[in-house]
């Protein structure tokens, strides 16, 4: 157990602590005043830098404390500060200097007065953040594009702005030894498993790390299955699909320092689902949610596929398609396979020097690789115009699907199949196909499984299908998905 | 929630159950000469129903839903798992031959029968896992698509018939009809695992209509296959043929002209639902080795299939036995043991 040192009513005692403590670091002022009608009461105020708002402007509430403190008589000083008189809304009052130093390193100021067996932590404008941005990675053309912030404050309280409920819950855990981290579970109290809850904080508490600074740190010290390709937390940018989360009964883990929540449970479905799904008609989201699940096995298999017809089962093939091949690969030297890597390696590193290179430059790599690469490689036929479609369709594909964290398996897994089909065919591509599944089958998250609502259906009677492979009419999806308590399953009623 | 206790549901027994049997069924009934003509067909369906009969007194009847451990004495208790062991690592080899052989002559023209088997086994093996709740959901989510692809492939092949001459069959006989039902019983051998298993199963008394769907679906499929096979080559053309159906699938057509043939398409549904087949066989047999097997289990299980599968002695495999064994022994025992079940005392 830590040694918890109290605060003491000496302020010097403090003074030498604080000092102790916040030896060498520039950043971390401590402040000793005097203060009180007659400017005899000691006191220190200590608070990193650029977190406090500047102590004498008169619109901070710690320059209006100060400056009421001014006025106050000794006598009545520490009274004054013990009962709050100020009415300052978020001011606390700590018992020991560890819990100051928290409060310290949190953004808060912590004021001490000689004689005052306490410290008050008050709060200001806290570290410098980014403020709500705009949800870059899943951008919808209907719906709001708000998007969390780094601060888990300002995120919980975007979430609580579109569920305006008291039965929304916000449960606060410090992670990290040295970083203290302060991470969220955000939940509706009356629809969550609390067998869901208790396993969430037992995985966060089963870690001691010293540092907790992105989500996808705890994502991956939580998993159940920590060594597979698949992601089994969803992540999110925007609060109105975490707000439809913890309404449907799933939970939301924010992190501070971190824009990305994520949700859980999540299944392979959840995964191919965006948040504007709810807001379109349901037509036209069942025809994105079947090209999306086209779009899955396109990124995976139709490179490995291409290749496995192409070597070893060309008598499919029409002969006129066939013959267009053999045209299109005339003068190539390399084999299919070879070619067909080469493409979806080029196709990775353009990729990747996108998503580094910085701002404007990043589009232009995109116009780089894709036509100025990609055309000189067909004139100079190092490789086929048909690997070239192939390949390009298969990354479309791959950015087709919503979750850059879910399509990331599938481009990697691509590879394997490629090298099966290339050099087993049909029987390669059906080999790793098997496998695949399998291992999906045997993917739970929270003990949900990853291929819910194709498995285990039968437990919310098959309503969760209505929200699968299509969508049913708005009217239809009567029932929250299996996520939720049973006995709250029922989210929408027909009108009296 | 879901609770991680190693059940599975319902439906997931007749999932597993129909794509476990819809892919071999498909492969090799229609080679048997025994299913050939009226008589087959008819056989089929008589069969069927003798399987119907049986399960219903299984589950009903007896104490085949609460665990064998529990119910019987040690000693039988083995002896009736080596069996089964025997039984589950001849049919796996036999399946392994089957599909081996098909896969070199159809579609890897360049490798051996043996290394197909090799790779075959290894993805099995991987795919299969050791927990029964992962099988049962491959079972769920695997066999919509498996079944709705046999069964639009089968309906593109029933288009390629000019015009339907059911008087070319022979005619049925008794002795036909007779011999065909019981190579369709014995074809669902299976079963003879449920003692040992269906106490894995949640609420296994209310298993029966999802056993009679499961069973129902892969014989019909069966029988409509051994009708289309019929009508395109006739009696006489089935028993040329190795593997029928494949042949009967590159000569399949679907409007749109998408693709010449379409027996590459009809691989990918029969290969996974037979890797799937062998997987049920290499997945039984560790937990009857072990209750609680481990990697070298199932290794151990792959390596003895393989061998039966593989090694000859006078030009014969340990498979080659398992047909004969099925119908003049292990089919017997297993009725008779299951039926027995409720009947034994309880262990004191």
């Amino acid at each position: 157990m830590e040694k918890e040192t109290p605060v003491s009513v000496h302020i010097q005692e403090n003074y030498r602590y604080l000092q102790r403590e916040c030896e060498n670091c520039a950043d971390i002022l401590i402040r000793p005043m005097k203060l009180g009608e007659e400017k005899k009461t000691d006191c220190l105020v200590v608070y990193i830098e650029v977190a406090v708002s500047n102590m004498t402007l008169q619109d901070s509430v710690i320059g209006k404390l100060i400056n009421k403190l001014w006025t106050v008589p000794e006598e009545e000083l520490r009274d004054f500060l013990r009962d709050n008189s100020l009415g300052i809304s978020d001011v606390k009052q700590l018992d020991t200097m560890e819990e100051a130093m928290k409060a310290m390193l949190a953004g808060n100021a912590v004021l001490f007065a000689d004689g005052f067996e306490k410290g008050v932590k008050i709060a200001s404008k806290g570290y410098p953040g980014m403020g709500v941005m705009k949800a870059e990675s899943e951008k919808v053309l209907r719906g709001s594009n708000e998007g969390f912030s780094d601060s888990v404050k300002i995120n919980t309280a975007l979430i609580r702005k579109r569920v305006r409920s008291t039965g929304m819950k916000v449960k606060e855990i410090p992670l990290g030894l040295r970083t203290d981290t302060m991470t969220a579970l955000v939940y509706m109290e009356d629809l969550v498993y609390p067998d869901l809850l208790k396993e969430i904080e037992d995985r966060l508490s089963r870690f001691e790390i010293d540092g907790i600074l992105e989500s996808g740190m705890l994502e991956q010290l939580a998993e159940d299955n920590w060594m597979s390709l698949f992601p089994q937390f969803q992540t999110t940018e925007r609060p109105d699909r975490a707000a439809m989360e913890i309404l449907d009964g799933r939970v939301i883990l924010i992190c501070d320092n971190s824009p990305v929540a994520l949700i859980l449970p999540a299944t392979f479905n959840s995964f191919l689902k965006v948040s504007e799904d709810r807001y379109n008609r349901f037509g036209i989201v069942s025809f994105q949610r079947i090209l999306r699940y086209l779009a899955v096995y396109l990124a995976l298999l139709l490179s490995g596929a291409y290749l496995a017809v192409i070597r070893f089962h060309t008598q499919i093939l029409p002969t006129n398609l066939l013959l267009s091949f053999a045209e299109a690969r005339r003068g190539v030297p390399f084999s299919s396979l070879i070619e067909v890597l080469f493409m979806e390696f080029s196709f990775e590193l353009i990729r990747e020097a996108g998503v580094r290179m910085p701002g404007p430059l990043g589009g232009t790599i995109g116009i780089v690789g894709g036509l100025i690469i990609g055309d000189a490689a067909v004139s100079a036929n190092l490789v086929s115009p048909m690997s070239v479609v192939v390949v390009a369709m298969s990354a479309l594909s791959s950015f087709a699907v919503p979750n850059e964290e879910f399509s990331a398996p599938f481009r990697l897994l691509k590879f394997g199949f490629i090298l099966l089909g290339g050099n087993l065919g049909i029987f390669g591509i059906v080999l790793g196909l098997y496998w695949l599944s399998g291992h999906l089958a045997g993917l739970s998250s929270f003990r949900i499984p990853y291929l819910m609502p194709f498995v285990g259906a039968e437990m919310n009677d098959y309503h969760d299908r209505r929200d699968s492979f299509v969508r049913a009419p708005f009217r239809r999806l009567m029932r929250r998905p299996v996520f939720a308590r049973r006995e709250q399953r029922i989210r929408l009623k027909e009108g009296k | 929630m879901f609770a991680d206790n190693e059940r599975i549901s319902r439906r997931q027994l007749g999932a597993q159950i129909l794509l476990g049997l819809s892919g071999i069924f498909l492969l090799t009934l229609p080679s048997l000469p025994q299913m050939s003509g009226w008589s087959g067909m008819l056989g089929c369906l008589l069969g069927l129903l003798l399987l119907w009969l049986y399960l219903f007194f299984l589950l009903r009847k007896t104490a085949v839903t609460r665990d064998i451990r529990e119910r019987i004495s040690g000693p039988v208790c083995r002896v009736m798992a080596a069996a089964l062991i025997v039984y589950l690592i001849l049919g796996g080899g036999f399946m392994l031959r089957q599909v081996s052989s098909m896969v070199s002559f159809r579609l890897l023209t360049f490798g051996r029968p043996w290394q197909a088997g090799i790779l075959f086994l290894a993805a099995a093996l991987l795919g299969t896992g050791r927990k029964i709740q992962r099988r049962a959901r491959l079972a769920e989510a695997a066999f919509p698509p498996v079944i709705i692809g046999f069964t639009v492939l089968l309906a593109a092949c029933v288009f390629q018939v000019e015009t339907f001459d059911w008087s070319a069959f022979a005619a049925p006989t008794w002795r036909g009809v007779l011999k065909g039902a019981y190579y369709m019983f014995c074809a669902f051998s299976i079963v003879g695992v449920l003692p040992f298993f269906m106490h894995r199963v949640q609420r296994p008394q209310g298993s029966l209509p999802y056993l009679y769907g499961a069973t129902g679906t892969a014989t019909l499929l069966a029988v409509t296959c051994l009708g289309v096979v019929q009508q395109l080559y006739g009696a006489g053309g089935i028993g040329n043929k190795p593997f029928p159906l494949t042949s009967l699938m590159a000569s399949a057509n679907i409007p749109g002209d998408f693709l010449d043939r379409f027996d590459a398409l009809w691989m990918v549904f029969l290969l996974f639902a037979l890797l799937y087949s062998v997987g049920t066989v290499l997945f039984y047999s560790q937990h009857l080795i072990s209750k609680n097997p481990g990697v070298w289990h199932g290794i151990l299980a792959a390596a003895v299939m393989f061998l039966a599968a593989f090694v000859q002695w006078q030009g014969k495999t340990a498979a080659d036995f398992y047909p004969w064994c099925v119908r003049a022994f292990f089919m017997p025992l297993f009725v008779l043991f299951g039926l027995c079940f409720g009947k034994i005392r309880r262990k004191t």
